[in-house]
């Protein structure tokens, strides 16, 4: 109790010694002669709806809820990036890589030159480093992110000589290069320098910044000179190793500033008064005309004109869980009265403005993927997944065992066929519309949107929800499918991205088969129609539509933004991977 | 006697300037519409909104306020008086349904605020003593709890979805800290009052005194506190739902404007979607003030005597 | 000196309940921040969530929020008393403190000068339409401020954006400075934080302007009928003197007390206003901790309010039989 009294006080001076030194810091950090606007490259960070950034002051990629989101990609760069939208693999820090015959052991080439911000090279070492370090935590202490899967996913990492690398797997993995070494949308590993982080004891608690050391020491092409709750700036390092090693001229970006702007409203006017070059991801494509319509300088990948954005890989889905107990979705005539309540036509209309396509897949609709598409389509057609038709939803119904009670929904002995249809606040247009139309088919359905939503139908706790694919293909369908298999089925209770919680034996084997497969292998597509039998059959989940990342990219200072003619990268500054935003900031030519 | 009741002996007790000064600003209020009928205005406006509210059910179809029941965003029109919304919905039959919703939200928690306010005050006020001491403090704790605290707890807890029924709970949780303190202090003056002190000279019980004396002169009273109750148990569910923590399925004012925040309604030239409600919510709030102002008025009667 | 002990010793009291309430409520959520949170940056974009269980548990181990609840209480008790606020969890590897530190001068910048300027402001009116002959045009403010002043503040807030920021583009809609704006001791430092303050300022003015000139008013028309103005008058005393010395001196107390309090409620900000207009407060802190469970970012923001409270609700009671000559000799006895 004594100790209270004298805290007020203390509170107060505190306070007030904060006033006077954020003033004072923040006219240190002001530099002599910072890079004029049209140098510079603003975007919006991440922030979760905050107005700070999410973790600026967390360089270490595998500790607690770092988000390299927001300035951290373009310090570290990948061994290889991909490029979604034409399929393309791109060699960064690696030139290349060479399987054996039976997809047991990879080898990786470095790229020569390569050095780390603090001078030292760049090698095998390092990746071998950052490999073994996350394979031994994974065995021991497990709190490095990614450590229990490369533990359970690699025997072996031997340095063949400075600039090879060979991976020896624990199962025979085509698909091993793209789940680890290639950066894209959240996927592969981030290399930190063996010189520095070998004498860590602590790797999770290890931030990994300190700028006056030079820290995060990357391989990158900018260096961060100032990180605060709201923004983080980069310089350009005029000494990157990619031009003395002939790799890519000097960027013209020479200072980069990732800033917080939690609504739609903020980023709007930000990018309309030419503050900011890139958005966050905006709600709809009415609101990105409307963007449009206010600065003649704004463009977005589509250009001035719908869908506003590029294809991501999450197409939305209706999703039922299929371990809720006493569900009245374990019936499989119920959840095919769900399919033919759903007008995608109207739900595209209301919530997408009519800029979207419907889909009748898990999939995304990539170049790589449309064969597996196309291979399907008569399972469409056969399993009627593309019928909106409420008297064939009520006649299963009906069979099913329901009647319509007082309120005209579909009950069973006194219980209704439905519950809360829990989403992320993001995929609240689409929830809506869908809540309705499976309402006016008699379904008690009621949209939810909490902030504990999020948690809910991750662990199980809600019959059906509305989500993208997490973690989908892009291309071939092995990641789509992964995601129904017995390995990945969680228990209720154990958070999961895999939120259908189904799994068939036969199904399984297929899946086996084709986890055997290399890429692009022919005998691919049979396979996967095999599997998508018995997923249609099953009616494990409603495809509703496509997704697409709307943004708006200023033309005011840079140009050669990606676009549908030059879809060079995905254009997005703030994704989660060191490959995409580098490739951007690489290639983005200033107007003066 | 000076205004501030010498209620100072529970040290957590807010000072004694504060209790009366919130009677004081309407007393003030009061004096300075005296030629103004504030409650006749009041009154009037809340059955233009009343009538909306009942009157509008025979016009529009309230479904209509579902979803899908129209066209997305549509310019108000002849169709569409108000306009509509992105989901579809027809702005004219939220402002019927949701009026009601929001001021049926209001209702039930400031009916449950003022009673287990009133019960507190009493007890507080009539009892002394410890009582008064527990119940001061607990008011006191209270105040310091965010009610956007309380709504996230609870409604994590929920099993099933908000409605405005659980919403209307969840404010009662905390709308009985202002009553309990005004009527605290009401009946702090009253039981020193003559009839009181009389009554109790003449042996009548504690229930008795309390039921039969101070109730029936408290009755204006306890009237402008649950006014004043209903209005604040509105405000502060509006504010929830226009942060989105309210109840998503049904059409009330403030789940209103939080779509059209969470849609920038405005700044897609939307305007009709946000000046719907608020201006509902608006002439709701004037209207509710206007009648505290006016029952105020009638609750204190010193005021009329005195009033210039 | 007892009378002050004792006030001590109760404000104590109440800033430990409030303190203990307000620890407990978040615990009371199934919700688990720590899982969320991992979940959340390890699942983006399609990472592996694999082996996530076990790093729950290590971090949970971390935070020490796998203790009982008990032991979580005395280990908040005890850190607090030494001012240690903890990590956060939302915005781990940040103290608490330096978020909340950091958030403060926002909420009490914006909420603190509002609230004077309207005080002020509010205060003078008030007076004045009494002073003032009646028809003089002040009279016709009060009412126009009386009616605003039932809109709750973030309403007002809306429409001001609506028409000053987005129609005619005279200021920004939200924020607290400009992009990549670095701020300093100067001029335009102060002007580009003026800028971005004065649209959330004003819909506080505009709102809490009507509610002082109002109460002013009142006490103004009660103290004008007292013996010492009839007295005043008698003497021979000028208006202004009158006015300023009698009886503004006198209508005043009250509204001071009530200014304290508001402003002990300025450290908490405005959630409200300060989301609508994206502004980077106390108030927001608060609410985006509540959504995500930060228990001990939510417990750093509450503290504040509390002991802020909690001392000035003292400090009035104490002060305030000083401060009003008539109340002195009441206070004496109580």
């Amino acid at each position: 109790m004594k100790a209270y009294q004298g805290k007020p006080p203390a509170v107060y001076v505190l306070a007030l010694l904060a006033i006077f030194t954020a003033c004072l810091t923040a006219e240190a950090a002001a530099q002599a002669a910072p890079p004029p606007r049209e140098r510079t490259l603003v975007f919006v960070g991440r922030s979760d709806g905050s107005p700070t950034l999410s973790a600026p002051n967390n360089a270490n990629w595998y500790g607690f809820g770092a988000d390299i989101r927001n300035g951290f990609q373009f310090v570290y760069e990948p061994l290889f990036t991909l490029n979604h939208l034409t399929g393309e693999h791109i060699p960064w820090l690696a030139e290349r890589y060479k399987y054996n015959d039976d997809f047991t052991s990879v080898q990786v080439f470095i790229r020569k030159g390569v050095k780390w911000s603090d001078g030292a090279d760049f090698d095998a070492e390092d990746v071998a480093f950052t490999l073994n370090m996350l394979m031994e935590n994974g065995r021991t202490r497990r709190d490095l992110a990614k450590s229990v899967e490369t533990a359970a996913l690699i025997k072996l990492v031997t340095v063949e000589d400075k600039l090879t690398l060979r991976i020896d797997l624990n199962a025979p993995d085509p698909r091993y290069i793209y789940r680890q070494l290639t950066n894209y949308f959240g996927l592969g590993l981030q290399w930190v320098p063996r010189h520095i982080w070998k004498d860590v004891a602590d790797k999770a608690g290890f931030t990994f910044l300190d700028i006056e050391k030079g820290w995060p020491v990357g391989t990158g092409a900018w260096k961060v000179v100032k990180t605060s709750p709201t923004e983080m700036i980069l310089d350009r390092r005029n000494d990157w190793w990619g031009v003395a090693a002939g790799f890519r001229p000097l960027p013209a970006v020479e200072r980069i500033v990732a800033i917080a702007a939690p609504d739609d409203e903020r980023n709007a006017q930000l990018i309309i008064n030419n503050q900011i070059d890139q958005t966050q991801t905006l709600a709809t494509p009415s609101l990105v005309k409307s963007i449009l319509d206010r600065n003649p300088k704004l463009t977005t990948f589509s250009g001035r004109k719908p869908p506003y954005g590029y294809l991501d890989y999450s197409s939305h889905s209706l999703y039922f869980n299929h371990m809720a107990e006493g569900s009245p979705f374990q019936d499989v005539r119920v959840r095919r009265a769900v399919v033919h309540a759903i007008n995608r036509k109207q739900l595209i209309e209301f919530a997408w403005d009519g800029a979207n396509t419907p889909n009748y897949t898990p999939l995304p609709a990539f170049e790589k993927l449309q064969p597996y598409v196309d291979g399907t389509t008569d399972l469409v057609k056969k399993y009627g997944v593309d019928v909106f038709d409420l008297a064939l939803s009520a006649k299963l119904m009906t069979e099913a065992g329901y009647k319509k009670d007082s309120e005209g929904l579909w009950a069973k002995d006194g219980k209704r066929a439905g519950g809360p249809l829990e989403m992320q606040p993001q995929y609240a247009g689409v929830g809506q519309v869908i809540a309705q139309q499976l309402k006016r088919a008699g379904f008690d359905a009621r949209f939810t949107s909490t902030p504990d939503s999020f948690r809910k139908f991750r662990v199980g706790q809600s019959v059906w929800h509305i989500f993208g694919h997490n973690g989908g293909g892009v291309f071939d369908t092995n990641d789509t499918l992964r995601m129904y298999t017995t390995k990945n089925k969680a228990p209720i209770g154990t958070m999961s991205f895999f939120v259908s919680r189904w799994s068939n034996p036969e199904f399984d084997t297929i899946f086996e088969k084709m986890e055997r497969l290399p890429i692009g292998d022919p005998a691919l597509v049979p396979l996967y129609k095999g599997a998508m039998d018995i997923w249609y059959r099953e009616a494990v989940e409603v495809p509703l539509e496509q997704a697409y990342h709307l943004q708006a990219l200023n033309e005011t200072y840079w140009t050669n933004w990606p676009s549908e003619q030059n879809p060079y990268a995905p254009a997005c500054l703030n994704c989660f991977v060191s490959g995409w935003g580098a490739l951007l900031a690489h290639s983005l030519k200033p107007v003066k | 006697m000076p205004d501030h009741s010498p209620s100072s002996s529970t040290l957590g007790a807010p000072p004694a300037g504060t209790w009366g000064s919130a009677s004081r600003q309407r007393r003030t209020i009061t004096l300075y519409l005296r030629r103004n009928p504030s409650l006749l205005i009041g009154l009037f406006l809340l059955g233009v909104l009343a009538a909306i509210a009942i009157g509008g059910r025979l016009v529009v179809d309230i479904s209509m306020a579902d979803p899908l029941s129209a066209p997305a965003v549509r310019a108000p029109s002849w169709d569409y008086p108000l306009g509509t919304d992105k989901q579809g919905r027809n702005l004219f039959a939220v402002l019927v349904v949701g009026t009601w919703l929001t001021c049926k939200v209001g209702l039930i928690s400031g009916v449950l605020g003022v009673l287990t306010g009133t019960i507190l005050g009493f007890v507080a006020g009539y009892f002394g003593r410890w009582w008064d001491a527990v119940i001061s403090l607990v008011v006191d704790v209270f105040l310091a709890v965010p009610p956007l605290l309380i709504l996230i707890v609870i409604s994590a807890n929920l099993e099933t979805t908000m409605t405005t029924t659980t919403m209307a709970l969840i404010i009662a949780s905390l709308a009985w800290r202002e009553p309990a303190r005004r009527i605290r202090s009401q009946v702090l003056i009253m039981r020193e009052m003559a009839y009181v002190n009389t009554a109790r000279l003449n042996g009548t019980g504690s229930l008795g005194i309390i039921f039969r004396e101070m109730m029936p002169n408290l009755i204006p009273y306890l009237m402008a506190s649950l006014v004043l109750a209903t209005s604040a148990a509105m405000l502060s569910s509006v504010g929830l739902e226009a942060l989105g923590l309210g109840p998503q399925n049904e059409p009330t004012l403030g789940m209103t404007i939080y779509w059209a925040m969470h849609y920038s309604a405005l700044l897609q030239g939307y305007w009709w979607w946000m000046m719907t409600p608020l201006l509902v919510l608006i002439l709701l709030f004037l209207g509710l003030y206007l009648v505290t102002v006016g029952l105020d008025e009638l609750a204190n009667p010193r005021l009329k005597r005195g009033g210039v | 000196m007892v009378r002050i002990f004792k006030r001590l010793c109760l404000m104590i009291v109440v800033v430990w309940l409030a303190a203990t309430v307000n620890f407990i409520l978040p615990h009371l959520t199934e919700r688990n921040p720590i899982e969320e949170r991992l979940a959340q940056a390890m699942g983006e974009g399609g990472g592996s969530t694999a082996g996530m269980e076990e790093m729950v548990k290590q971090y949970r181990q971390k935070f020490g929020v796998d203790q009982p609840l008990w032991r979580q209480y005395l280990t908040m008790l005890s850190d607090s008393a030494r001012l240690d606020l903890g990590v956060s969890i939302s915005h781990y590897p940040d103290r608490v403190a330096s978020h909340v530190l950091q958030a403060l001068p926002w909420s009490i910048g914006l909420l603190g000068t509002a609230t004077l300027i309207s005080f002020a402001i509010g205060t003078t009116l008030g007076a004045l339409t009494v002073w003032l002959r009646a028809g003089h045009w002040l009279g016709r403010v009060v009412p126009l401020l009386m009616i605003l002043s039932a809109i709750p503040f973030y309403m007002v807030g809306l429409i001001l954006i609506y028409v000053f920021a987005l129609i005619l583009q005279w200021f920004p809609s939200g924020g607290g400075m400009g992009v990549g704006f670095v701020a300093g001791l100067n001029w335009p430092s102060a002007v580009e934080i003026g800028r971005h303050a004065f649209l959330p300022a004003m819909s506080i003015v505009l709102a809490a302007t009507g509610i002082w000139a109002l109460s002013m008013r009142g006490m103004m028309v009660t103290v004008q009928g007292e013996d010492y103005m009839n007295f005043g008058r008698a003497r021979g005393l000028k208006d202004g003197r009158l006015f300023w010395r009698y009886a503004v001196r006198n209508g005043i107390t009250p509204q001071v007390t009530t200014l304290v309090l508001s402003l002990s409620h300025v450290v908490t900000g405005a959630v409200l206003v300060e989301r609508v207009f994206s502004y980077p407060g106390v108030g927001t802190l608060l609410y985006n901790s509540v959504l995500l469970v930060d228990y001990f970012m939510i417990f750093g923001c509450v503290l504040v309010l509390i002991i802020t409270l909690g001392i000035s609700l003292m400090l009035l009671d104490l002060l305030y039989p000083l401060l009003d000559p008539r109340i002195r000799t009441g206070a004496g006895d109580a």
